[in-house]
């Protein structure tokens, strides 16, 4: 497309005076907890125990709606509040998910809870804790009420009847973890759901919440008593029109809240309450008539979304420039809107995404190609690369789809913005179109994929296969294959299958079979608990507004959880792709060619952590192959490796239906530092406990051949094969983009990168010095962002151990 | 040095030995003719593997460290392939013509991409001319762009023989009094300026590219009357057939690689430039009339 509306202006790296101070409110908050969702949801849940789960929800949902506290602040424009917090996420209690980190404190009294708090270091301190009202209340009142009911205990009654229970409790859910709730570990809870979806923004757009409480209204007549299904769907009809129905009355509370704030207000101010009232009075009830309205809208679905799930979803934007353009183009034609106006809503509206404790609303896709097959760049994804290096990335990750039809100066700026800000993702469209025609989606419906999650490329509002949630421990899984399907830290117990003595392995093919064997056996488990999770949905936990939006549902009347949606895969998660790589080149290297020591002697050293085997450690460490630096002894193994585990999980389909089991390399919300807790020496030379390698990358600090090596190295991990998500993580010097040729250079690389069969890239432009200072000195670095494997964070709201990890990661700084 | 070794993304390739001594040389390492053995403190795990293996008693190791007898060592590689950290590594390694290539080749679509290729440099590459001839003979078959970093001080015919196949000269003018150039660099200058203007006629008559480019070292070369006469020897005796004068500013990256190699370097205690400095050179240098100049490189911040 030929973009004729956008000027390439120099990047400011700062928004409008308006926007910063909305930025600095939100980042100068704390993380709070707002039990408004919990009491809301308790009193339904208490009234209509026997009532049809669809209808349950839409109703909890419609009293959330009506009782919160809302707020209009006072420089916004966007309007829409999912707590009655600055920062706080809707409690999601009928999940079993109870308070995400709160949870841990619920024994404690405030003053005990600020001292774990403290102790935990400083992320952890931006957390206020609970008052003794709020802790009473959860205790007598809320959780009690719960026992038995939620989605978790079902989820256990489920397991149990399926005899995997004992293997989903304690240490052992660590290995063949489903995220599911069950261990006290802020990582599962987070991901304890299904998730990582787009909802359907465009439907809402054409129909607005109106025009789907009818669609439902129409579908619901034409049901006739003997259909298929018949009282799930009526049920799930009936469930629609409430929650519709409850969406509008809640964007006409901003309206009436606004008109009365106008009454008081100064002129200015005034009038743009003024059109808060009417765009709220219009959206996302109607259909937009302009650009403000039709990111209204989206922000309103964006809030009632997480209102409605609760925080541990994810539910990303899709292809916003593509929403927006229509609206943009006929107030650019007309003389309704200017650049700088779209601008600033667009910085207004990334910094409310961002708006999150741990995981939410995010990630916003822009660029590629169009339905038709031509490049869809427009002026929309240039104001997105400007927003965010004004706002920075912030929490969300932005999206970057580059097709070999993108016009170079977008991918040009796309490398630009990397002056300003990490926190971006750039997805080869070419390959992934590809991918998703083999992955049954038509080839409209492949153009217009969008990226959800961390760097997950799924169907934009009719899919729900959802690409976050299952995933098995990759290293700890290798670690089996050399202890006959036991887990060193975890003494005798048999966890894995079990292969044989690996003190008798002949050749190094017997310790791949042996993998392979541990791989299948813990997909296989991993399989069944996810069917069961998604039985679980399926029977207790629908989905009504959700589905209401996603294409498919609708027409169906069947909810998303029992395969409404047009698209339904699911994912399988393997992280650490480079320790195990590297484990596998360091024995075939070291016992079958070097014949440095037997198999035995080297199962005997990694149980003893390398203890008095420091020269061996140091050969393992310095002398065996590593992936990242084109040795093809080693990349080989890596494409082994991703070939092996997706052949194993395409093998299971999903939810009883067609879909299937996608596999991914992706490191969400730190779990390589805690893979790597769990697990014992590995025959690389790293020692139990250090951190396993993220996503697809190589082994920290092991590619020391240069930035194209690695990226070379990267290419032959078997990418075109991974159809779910997969994070190569690149961290760089800024100098080397602070001229213009940088930039090209960085650009081009992208390109050659994608040529040779790279899906994606992201990249830290962030240097050590930078990033330590940061830890000393986190408050000056209130919007430093960076790519942890594909999400993005605040760095200074990671981890200690995680930070450390990032600092450990290849700093290149040079082309 | 921290600069650019021609466009796009390349890959350079430092051959051995060198015709010059000069006394602020940023890679000692590649002036000998043959590879040498080095020795990182930090990563010793002190397991006496190497001094065990050496047969030529080259290797000491003391309270303080490894002690390496250099005038004992011949370079046969035994310690460091038994060194289990890699704390001794080789500087310098044989290449046998298709491996280095192979070694290249792997890169070749970022080079393509970026319109950047491979650079030789050194040490003074066109010591080894026939190997390189042959290099550059299978990189341009294969479509992989090439650039020489040369020191200027060769025979026309070598240059002769060499550029056809070369796409970019990266030529060091460093100094253009031919007594300081002797006294710092171990050999005048007439061979050097001499070639300098074949080189640039070569380059215009063939469709080729020259860069100049001249090391700003405090004290020696980064001088006003030295820039200044530089700068007229481009425009005046090269018709400013160059395109492209590169100013790199001093560095101390080679700091480390003196001390490894058990030497001490002169400079080491020489502040870095300021930028307020490069930039004045710059404005120097732009006066005389050359029509592409740039600095680049590392600066000292003034507190």
């Amino acid at each position: 497309m030929v973009v004729q509306n956008y000027k390439m202006v120099p990047l400011q790296g700062t928004p409008s005076e308006r926007v910063r101070r909305i930025r600095d409110k939100m980042l100068d908050s704390p993380f709070e907890c707002d039990l408004e969702r919990a009491r809301c949801y308790t009193r339904i849940w208490k009234s209509m125990e026997d009532s049809p789960p669809c209808m349950r929800k839409a109703k909890a949902l419609e009293e959330f709606l009506r009782k919160i506290p809302i707020r209009i602040d006072e420089d916004e424009v966007l309007v829409g509040v999912k707590s009655s917090k600055i920062r706080a996420d809707p409690f999601e209690i009928e999940l079993g998910r109870h308070v995400s980190v709160w949870d841990l404190l619920l024994d404690d009294t405030i003053e005990e809870q600020a001292k774990k708090l403290i102790r935990r270091g400083t992320a952890m301190q931006r957390f206020t804790p609970l008052t003794e009202q709020e802790i009473h209340e959860l205790k007598n009142e809320i959780i009690p009420f719960w026992k038995g009911k939620t989605l978790k205990d079902r989820k256990i009654e489920l397991l149990k009847e399926a005899g995997l229970y004992k293997d989903y409790r304690g240490p052992m859910a660590r290995i063949f973890n489903t995220f599911l709730t069950g261990i006290p570990d802020t990582y599962t809870l987070l991901f304890d759901g299904q998730g990582h979806t787009i909802p359907g923004f465009r439907r809402v757009l054409k129909m607005g919440f109106k025009g789907i409480e009818e669609k439902a209204r129409i579908e619901l007549e034409k049901l006739k008593e003997d259909d298929k299904d018949y009282e799930q769907r009526k049920d799930f009809y009936e469930s629609v029109q409430v929650v519709a129905r409850a969406v509008c009355n809640y964007s006409n509370r901003y309206a009436d809240l606004a008109m009365k704030m106008a009454e008081k207000a100064n002129k200015e101010r005034r009038a743009e309450l003024l059109e808060i009232v009417e765009r709220t009075r219009q959206v996302p009830a109607y259909p937009p008539r302009n650009f403000m309205e039709a990111l209204q809208s989206i922000w309103m679905t964006n809030v009632v979304m997480e209102m409605s799930y609760g925080d541990g979803n994810v539910f990303s934007q899709g292809r916003v420039d593509q929403y927006l353009y229509p609206y943009y183009i006929s107030d650019i034609a007309e003389g309704q809107i200017t650049n700088e106006k779209c601008l600033e809503a667009i910085e207004e509206y990334l910094v409310k995404l961002a708006s999150v404790v741990i995981a939410g609303q995010n990630n916003i896709t822009i660029g590629g190609l169009g339905h038709d097959g031509q490049d869809a760049t427009n002026e929309i994804s240039y104001l997105f690369l400007e927003a965010t290096a004004n706002v920075k990335s912030l929490l969300n990750s932005l999206s970057i789809r580059i097709s070999s039809k993108t016009p170079r100066d977008f991918l040009l700026r796309a490398c630009e913005i990397h002056r300003y800000t990490g926190g971006i993702g750039i997805h080869n469209d070419d390959m992934i179109v590809e991918q998703f025609i083999e992955d049954g989606y038509s080839l409209e419906d492949a153009r217009d994929y969008s990226i959800v999650g961390c760097v997950e490329p799924t169907g934009t509002g009719n899919d729900f296969s959802y690409t976050g949630g299952n995933g098995i421990w990759m290293a700890i899984v290798f670690s089996m294959a050399l202890n006959e399907g036991r887990v060193h830290l975890l003494g005798k117990r048999q966890v894995g299958a079990k292969t044989p003595d690996p003190s008798v392995f002949k050749t190094f093919e017997d310790v791949k079979k042996a993998f392979v064997e541990q791989l299948s056996f813990a997909v296989e488990r991993v399989v069944k608990m996810a069917e069961l999770k998604d039985k679980a949905f399926a029977e207790s936990f629908p989905s009504p507004l959700l589905s209401s939006t996603i294409e498919g549902c609708l027409e169906s009347g069947q909810d998303i959880t029992r395969n409404g949606a047009r698209y339904n895969n699911s994912c399988m998660n393997g992280q650490a792709l480079g320790t195990v790589a590297n484990s596998l080149a360091a024995i075939e290297w070291a016992v079958f060619e070097e014949k440095l020591l037997t198999m035995g002697e080297l199962v005997k050293h990694l149980r003893n952590n390398f203890k008095g085997a420091r020269a061996l450690r140091e050969q393992l460490l310095n002398k065996a192959p590593k992936y990242g630096n084109g040795d093809e002894r080693v990349d080989n193994l890596a494409k082994w490796v991703a070939e092996i585990f997706t052949e194993i999980t395409r093998k299971y389909h999903v939810r009883g239906g067609k879909g299937i089991y996608r596999s991914s390399f992706v490191s969400a919300a730190g779990s390589q530092v805690i893979e790597g807790r769990n697990l014992g020496a590995t025959p690389d030379g790293r020692k139990a406990g250090e951190p396993v390698s993220n996503g697809l990358s190589p082994v920290n600090g092991t590619d020391r051949s240069g930035l194209t090596m690695a990226l070379l190295s990267a290419t032959k991990a078997g990418q075109p094969l991974i159809t779910d998500g997969l994070a190569m993580n690149v961290r760089i010097s800024p100098s080397i983009i602070e001229t213009d040729e940088g930039v090209d250079r960085l650009a081009s690389i992208i390109e050659a990168y994608f040529e040779l069969g790279g899906k994606e890239i992201q990249i830290n432009p962030i240097d050590s010095d930078t990033l330590r200072d940061a830890q000393a000195h986190p408050e000056n670095y209130k919007d430093l962002s960076v790519k942890v494997s594909g999400y993005s964070a605040r760095f200074i709201d990671l981890s200690r151990s995680l930070q450390d990890d990032i600092i450990n990661r290849t700093e290149f700084d040079k082309f | 040095m921290a600069t650019d070794d021609g466009p796009g993304v390349r890959t350079t390739i430092y051959f051995n030995k060198c015709p010059l001594n000069c006394v602020w040389c940023h890679n000692p390492e590649s002036i000998p003719n043959k590879p040498q053995i080095q020795w990182v403190e930090q990563k010793c795990i002190g397991c006496n593997s190497c001094v065990e293996i050496c047969t030529k008693d080259a290797l000491l190791m003391k309270e303080d460290g490894l002690h390496i007898r250099r005038e004992n060592c011949n370079s046969c590689g035994d310690c460091v392939a038994a060194c289990p950290s890699t704390a001794l590594s080789m500087l310098g390694e044989w290449w046998e013509l298709i491996d280095l290539f192979h070694e290249i080749e792997k890169e070749k679509i970022f080079f393509t991409k970026s319109k950047g290729g491979i650079t030789v440099s050194g040490g003074e590459p066109t010591l080894q001319s026939d190997f390189l001839l042959r290099f550059f003979k299978l990189c341009k078959k294969n479509g992989i762009s090439t650039a020489l970093d040369t020191c200027g001080y060769s025979s026309k015919e070598i240059y002769q023989k060499l550029l056809p196949y070369v796409d970019l000269i990266l030529l060091d003018i460093k100094l253009i009094d031919p007594d300081k150039h002797e006294q710092y660099t171990g050999v005048r200058n007439e061979l050097i300026l001499e070639n300098a203007k074949w080189i640039s006629n070569y380059v215009k008559e063939n469709g080729k590219k020259l860069w100049i480019r001249t090391p700003l070292i405090p004290k020696y070369t980064a001088t006003n009357e030295n820039i200044k006469a530089i700068g007229e020897f481009i425009t005046f005796n090269l018709n400013n057939i160059p395109e492209k004068w590169d100013l790199l500013s001093f560095n101390k990256l080679c700091e480390i690689k003196y001390s490894r190699l058990g030497r001490s370097w002169i400079l080491k205690d020489e502040p870095l430039m300021t930028t307020q400095e490069m930039e004045h050179f710059l404005e120097l240098a732009k006066k005389t009339g050359v029509k592409n100049v740039k600095w680049s490189g590392l600066t000292r911040k003034i507190e």
